[in-house]
Parts: structure tokens; C-alpha cells; sequence
């Protein structure tokens, strides 16, 4: 098993945001089929790493590589990167007036059906298997038929971005702060979306900046990013330690501490 | 003797040979209005841009067109070419102006509905004087040369007066259409539109085109809604791509009538409509949107003016404005809250996206409140394409040119949204999708 290629390799992985460099040489592999918990203080760049991974155009890399399923990702625009599997829940989901919630989860399925060799859905098919997973996540399905995230609350934007991750079944989920601002029922919805999910051939990487989650999506791994870099890891047991010390035991020294 | 003047001087000389071919079949009352609103043309002549209200979109290649104010002879449009020109889903219920002329023939439309009278103006100046006459002989508020010059030259358009308490389903649907002949025209269609007291309609005043060569479209309508009516005016302007398009609609409005104006404005070299409405009586609703998509050398300028002058009034006004290729947009929206007009609401926005580096917008709301009880808002915009938008929709697997699509077609479907009646909103939706797409084609290719 050990031989088997991981979902994401990162060496050395160093990038910019509005002149600012962030990630300062992060090294991070997750295994197929695993799940991993990214945690640190703000400002550590936690979302820097997952809009890198989403290939957002705004964050510039300038050192390292990520290899996903064993290729280089860094060269693919964010929408083949869609294609090929990758799914970034957003933190701040954005508001799209005029264009419907369902056309365009529509447009995506087909988008990523159409690149794996399926058939596309019609709007038939479409609705018969976007309900299924409405029941899953607890989706008010008149959500469906408004403007993208238009006038949501906070829960139905983060619910509304665990359907797009159900409907689009990624090879590798990226969930960027999505318990954040969620109350426990939400929370739990959230959890069920992305343990439904799990499975041998895919992998989650869970930023949070709560404990909390971890009781509902159990990690194999937990990171704590520091400064734009992991500085440290281990075990779910990690998350328990965080909550009841903070943060400010591993900062005193990163660097010993991020040695394995 | 500068374009301008020239061009002015052979439009007055003009009138003067045709006058008495304007009288023809005109009752009496006719020729004075005319020599009045040649007059008037005359003292107000070509605009230069030293005028506020042209100071960003010029008239000078207009000016050296040296276009005939006379019309073309009549040149007998198929009905084929009607329904090529509307497309097949659209070709029914149309009446069909001929280069300014009612052409009954080519109307398809087979019955009216119960209160609804549609017919050429010049056919119903006897039998409606009294309700025509005080409209053609009304000074124009705005004093805007252009109409003036309608005033004079207008020989026909469309009558329409919907009954008090009648409601027509269908949208009431003209269709101006400039044949070959027009080349080297002006073409001065003169409108009128009566909604009277407690009716509700939908009029949609669509101007298009057969004509290979220059020509110029210079319309004016006048809409009055009695008391309680309600009117939505759907103006679609598709006029080719080297024509001239100038249109003035005024708009006078009875107690508690509500008017909605939705116009789409994709052709033309140059393409500039007016609108003045007068919320004269209490309780007065306006609506005004538009939508402007222009790309090549296209330039399209909006004027309004909306004038309250009574109490407890109602307007909210919306352009919008997609610019591509080296085009050139103007937005000149003026709200008017006079002394009597307390309690009014009033709000403006005009949104631009520029979809080129080159396009550029001119964009002027403004807001001139006299009463002190009153709720006003303006504002406008000029900007590109969400980039975390775009994003957004690309982290799903949408490619860039899917995504610029569906986000430019969101920006303006806040407009043809508005558009009532399923059929003429959809028709709508697939010129401004075809327009689009010429647009970003455009775009690409350079």
C-alpha cells in the first residue's frame, strides 16, 4: 500500500498574495483515501493553500511543486482542475445575481460529467439527482431555483457549497473554513456531506479553526500551519491538544517542531 | 459655413420645397404646426457638443450624410422579409410601418382585441383631432431639435388608444422597418399612444431594418395614460450596424398611472433616444430601464428626464450598459423633484461593464431636488467582470469563455427580466444573446 500514489504531494511550496509572500516552504502529502485537518492562527495561511490548490489567479507560486494524483497541478487552469476532481468549499461563497443555483449546478455536473466521458444530465435527470443530495445536506429546494448564494444566510451559502460538493463528487474536496460561523445542527450537515463522501479512492483536506468538526469528521492526520508552513502534525488527538492549549506552544519553535 | 450649418440650412430650404407635398391629404390644422416646428428646428439647428446635453456624442458625420428629409417612394416590403427580419418564432401579430408608413398588408395581425384601435396616424388625424391635434401642436418641453424636425417632416407613424377599463393579453406589437428605398433617408415616424383612464397594455415599438445603405431614423412618440392606466412600452432598437437611430418618446401622466418603459438599444452607428416623462398629477408610477449593448464603432447615448411636478410620485430608473469593441456609451439621466413634489421617491442607477479595453463610457445621473420631503438615491457605475465571480464559477469546471458568458448575461438579465409576457421577454432574450455573442466573437477575433 505504501507504494501507491497520493492524492497530493507538496514540496517546498512557497506563493504570494497582493505582494505578500505566505506560504514559506510548505510541505504537505495526503494519501489517497485519507483525510486531513489543516489548523493555525490566522493570518498562517490556511486560505492561501487552498486557493493555491483551486488555482486561484490572484495567489502567484513562486517556488515548490504539488503533484496531484502523481501530475503536476500547477500548470492547469482552475476549471480543469474542477474537471479532474479538485473541489474548493469556499469560506466566503460569492453572490451571482442572475444566474440560477440549479442552471448553473447544472452547467458544472455536465462540465465535469462531459470530461470524465459520461453523458451530460437534462434538466430531468438533473433535478432527480440534485434531490437526492439536497436530502443529504438538508437543502431547501427552493434555494435551488434562486440566484447563486443571493440574500443566502450564512449556513445556506456554506450548505449550498457541501450540495455543489455532493452533486460534483471530487476526487479531492478542499474545505476552506466551512464550519465557520455554522451552529451545531449545520455543522453536523456539513459532516454528513463530506463523511458521505469518504471512500478509498478519494480525500479531503478540512481547514477549520475549530476543534469542533473533528469530533463529527474524524481526521487520519492533523497539521498545524504556522507561518506558512506546517509546523506541526500528528494524529486527531492533536485537535484536542490545540483546544485546550492554543496555539502559542508551537509558535515559540516552529522550526523543531515541525521535524516528524 | 461650418457642417452643421450646412446641414441645417438644406434641411429648413428642403422643407420649404416639400411643403406643399407635406399638406396634401393633411387637414388644415396640420400646416401651421408644421411651419412652427420647422421654425423651431431652424433657431435650435445641428447641436455642437458645446451643448450639455450633446457634449459627448457628436452629430457631425449625421450632418455630413446629407440625407433627404423627404421620404422614399414606396418600395413594397414582402412579407417574407418581415418574418426573415423577425425571425420565425415572432413573425405573428406585428403591425408593420414601411418606412414611416402604416402598411396594413403587411400587418399580420388578424384581429384586434376588444378596446384597442391601431392605425397610421395620417389615417386618424380627422376622426381623432381632438385628442391628436393639442399633441402635435404641444411646444416641446425639452427643446430638442431633433423632434422639432419630426414635427415638421412627419407625415405618418402609429395610433394606438386602448379603451378605459380594457385589458389586451397580447402585447400590442409595431414594428418599424426601413426597406431598401430609405438609403440615403430620414425617415420621421410620429407615434401616438393613448392608454386611457383604468386600462393596461403592453406596447413594444421594435425598429429594424432591410436597408443596405445609410439612413436615418428620427422618431417621436407620445404616450399619454389617463388616470389609473397602466402602460408598459417596450422599445427594441435593432437597427444595422450603419444607420443612424434617433428617437424621442414623451411621456404625460394622469393621476395614479403607472408607466414602465424597457428599451433595448443594439443597433446603429449612432443610436440615441430621449425620454421626457412628466408625472404631472399625484400618485404617479414611472419606471425606466434600458439596456445598451454596442461593441465595433457602435455609439449609443440615453437622455432622460423624468419631472415631477406633483406630489406622492414613484420613479425608478435602471440602465444598463454592456460595451465592447471601440464603442462609445453616454448616459444622461435627470431627475427633476420640482417644489410641489413632496413625498416622492425617486432612484437612479446606471450600471456600465465594459467587456473591451477600449470601449469607454460617459455616464452623468443627476438629481435637481427642489422639495424637502422627499426620498431620492442616483448613481451609477463602469466596470468589468466580477474576477471572484468569475472564479467562482470556474473552480465548478466552467471554462473562462462559459463562465464571461453566463455572468455578462446575468448583468443584463436584470433588464429583459422586467420585460412582461413570456413570448416577447424570450424574443428579447435571444437578441441580446445573439448581440452578445457578436460581441465576445469580436473580441476574440481581434
Amino acid at each position: 500500500m505504501g507504494k501507491r500514489t497520493p492524492m497530493l504531494e507538496i514540496r517546498g511550496l512557497r506563493a504570494r498574495a497582493g505582494g505578500t509572500e505566505i506560504l514559506k516552504g510548505l510541505d504537505l502529502v495526503v494519501g489517497t483515501g485519507e483525510v486531513h485537518a489543516i489548523m493555525g492562527p490566522n493570518g498562517s495561511g490556511k486560505s492561501t493553500l487552498a486557493n493555491v490548490l483551486a488555482g486561484r489567479p490572484t495567489v502567484e507560486v513562486t517556488a515548490g511543486s504539488v503533484l496531484y494524483q502523481g501530475r503536476d497541478l500547477l500548470p492547469l487552469a482552475p476549471e480543469d482542475r474542477a474537471k479532474e476532481g479538485i473541489f474548493l468549499a469556499f469560506q466566503y461563497p460569492v453572490e451571482i445575481p442572475g444566474v440560477s443555483n440549479s442552471y448553473f449546478m447544472k452547467a458544472a455536473l455536465n462540465a465535469v460529467r462531459t470530461h470524465r466521458g459520461e453523458e451530460e444530465l437534462d434538466g430531468m435527470d438533473f433535478l432527480a439527482f440534485a434531490r437526492q443530495k439536497m436530502k443529504l445536506v438538508e437543502f431547501d429546494e427552493a434555494l435551488l431555483n434562486r440566484a447563486i448564494n443571493e440574500g443566502f444566510s450564512g449556513g445556506e451559502k456554506k450548505r449550498n457549497e457541501i450540495l455543489q460538493m455532493a452533486i460534483l463528487e471530487p476526487r479531492l474536496a478542499v474545505l476552506d473554513e466551512t464550519d465557520s460561523g455554522l451552529d451545531i445542527d449545520a455543522l453536523q450537515v456539513v459532516a454528513r456531506g463530506v463523511n458521505a463522501l469518504r471512500s478509498p479512492e478519494r480525500s479531503a483536506i478540512v481547514i477549520t479553526h475549530y476543534q469542533r468538526l473533528l469530533d463529527y469528521v474524524v481526521p487520519d492526520y492533523v497539521h498545524v500551519l504556522a507561518d506558512g508552513r506546517i509546523a506541526h502534525s500528528g494524529g486527531r488527538e492533536l485537535a484536542q491538544e490545540l483546544e485546550k492549549k492554543g496555539y502559542s506552544w508551537l509558535e515559540v519553535a516552529p522550526a523543531e517542531a515541525a521535524a516528524p | 459655413m461650418t457642417t452643421l450649418d450646412a446641414a441645417q440650412a438644406h434641411f429648413v430650404s428642403r422643407f420649404a420645397d416639400c411643403e406643399a407635398g407635406l399638406a396634401g391629404a393633411s387637414p388644415a390644422w396640420l400646416a401651421p404646426i408644421r411651419r412652427a416646428a420647422i421654425e423651431r428646428f431652424a433657431k435650435l439647428g445641428f447641436p455642437t457638443r458645446k451643448n450639455e446635453a450633446w457634449k459627448y456624442t457628436s452629430v457631425a458625420d449625421l450632418a455630413k450624410a446629407d440625407l433627404d428629409p423627404e421620404p422614399p417612394a414606396r418600395e413594397r416590403v414582402s412579407r417574407d422579409e418581415i418574418r426573415t427580419l423577425l425571425g420565425e418564432q415572432s413573425s405573428e401579430d406585428w403591425f408593420v410601418f414601411e418606412d414611416g408608413r402604416f402598411a396594413p398588408k403587411l400587418s399580420c395581425a388578424q384581429t384586434l382585441p376588444t378596446g384597442v384601435e391601431i392605425e397610421g396616424l395620417a389615417g386618424a388625424l380627422d376622426e381623432h383631432a381632438d385628442l391628436i391635434r393639442p399633441l402635435l401642436d404641444r411646444a416641446d418641453p425639452a427643446d430638442r431639435p431633433f423632434a422639432a424636425l419630426n414635427g415638421a417632416f412627419q407625415r405618418d407613424g402609429a395610433f394606438v388608444r386602448v379603451a378605459a377599463d380594457t385589458a389586451p393579453q397580447q402585447p400590442i406589437q409595431l414594428l418599424f422597418v426601413s426597406s431598401r428605398a430609405a438609403a440615403g433617408r430620414v425617415v420621421n415616424p410620429r407615434n401616438i399612444i393613448r392608454i386611457d383612464r383604468g386600462a393596461k397594455a403592453t406596447v413594444v415599438l421594435r425598429y429594424g431594418s432591410l436597408c443596405l445603405d445609410v439612413y436615418w431614423t428620427n422618431a417621436m412618440t407620445q404616450v399619454v395614460l389617463g388616470e389609473n392606466a397602466e402602460l408598459d412600452l417596450v422599445g427594441i432598437e435593432t437597427e444595422s450596424d450603419i444607420a443612424y437611430h434617433l428617437s424621442s418618446i414623451d411621456i404625460r401622466q394622469e393621476r395614479d398611472s403607472r408607466f414602465r418603459s424597457h428599451q433595448i438599444s443594439l443597433g446603429g452607428a449612432l443610436a440615441r433616444s430621449e425620454i421626457y416623462a412628466r408625472l404631472d398629477a399625484p400618485g404617479v408610477d414611472c419606471v425606466l430601464n434600458g439596456l445598451y449593448i454596442v461593441d465595433g464603432e457602435q455609439h449609443v447615448d440615453n437622455q432622460t428626464t423624468i419631472d415631477h411636478a406633483s406630489p406622492h410620485g414613484t420613479s425608478r430608473e435602471l440602465y444598463k450598459g454592456i460595451l465592447g469593441g471601440r464603442s462609445h456609451g453616454v448616459f444622461n439621466g435627470s431627475v427633476l423633484v420640482r417644489p410641489d413634489a413632496q413625498k416622492t421617491n425617486a432612484r437612479q442607477f446606471n450600471p456600465n461593464l465594459l467587456i473591451s479595453d477600449d470601449a469607454q463610457v460617459n455616464t452623468k445621473p443627476t438629481l435637481e431636488i427642489c422639495a424637502d420631503d422627499v426620498k431620492c438615491s442616483h448613481g451609477s457605475t463602469v466596470g468589468r467582470l466580477d474576477d471572484d465571480a468569475l472564479f467562482y464559477l470556474r473552480a465548478r469546471g466552467l471554462d473562462v469563455r462559459s463562465a464571461r458568458t453566463i455572468l455578462t448575461g446575468a448583468f443584463a438579465s436584470e433588464i429583459v427580466g422586467a420585460i412582461p409576457q413570456q413570448p416577447l421577454r424570450e424574443q428579447i432574450e435571444a437578441l441580446v444573446s445573439a448581440k452578445l455573442e457578436r460581441s465576445r466573437a469580436a473580441l476574440e477575433a481581434a
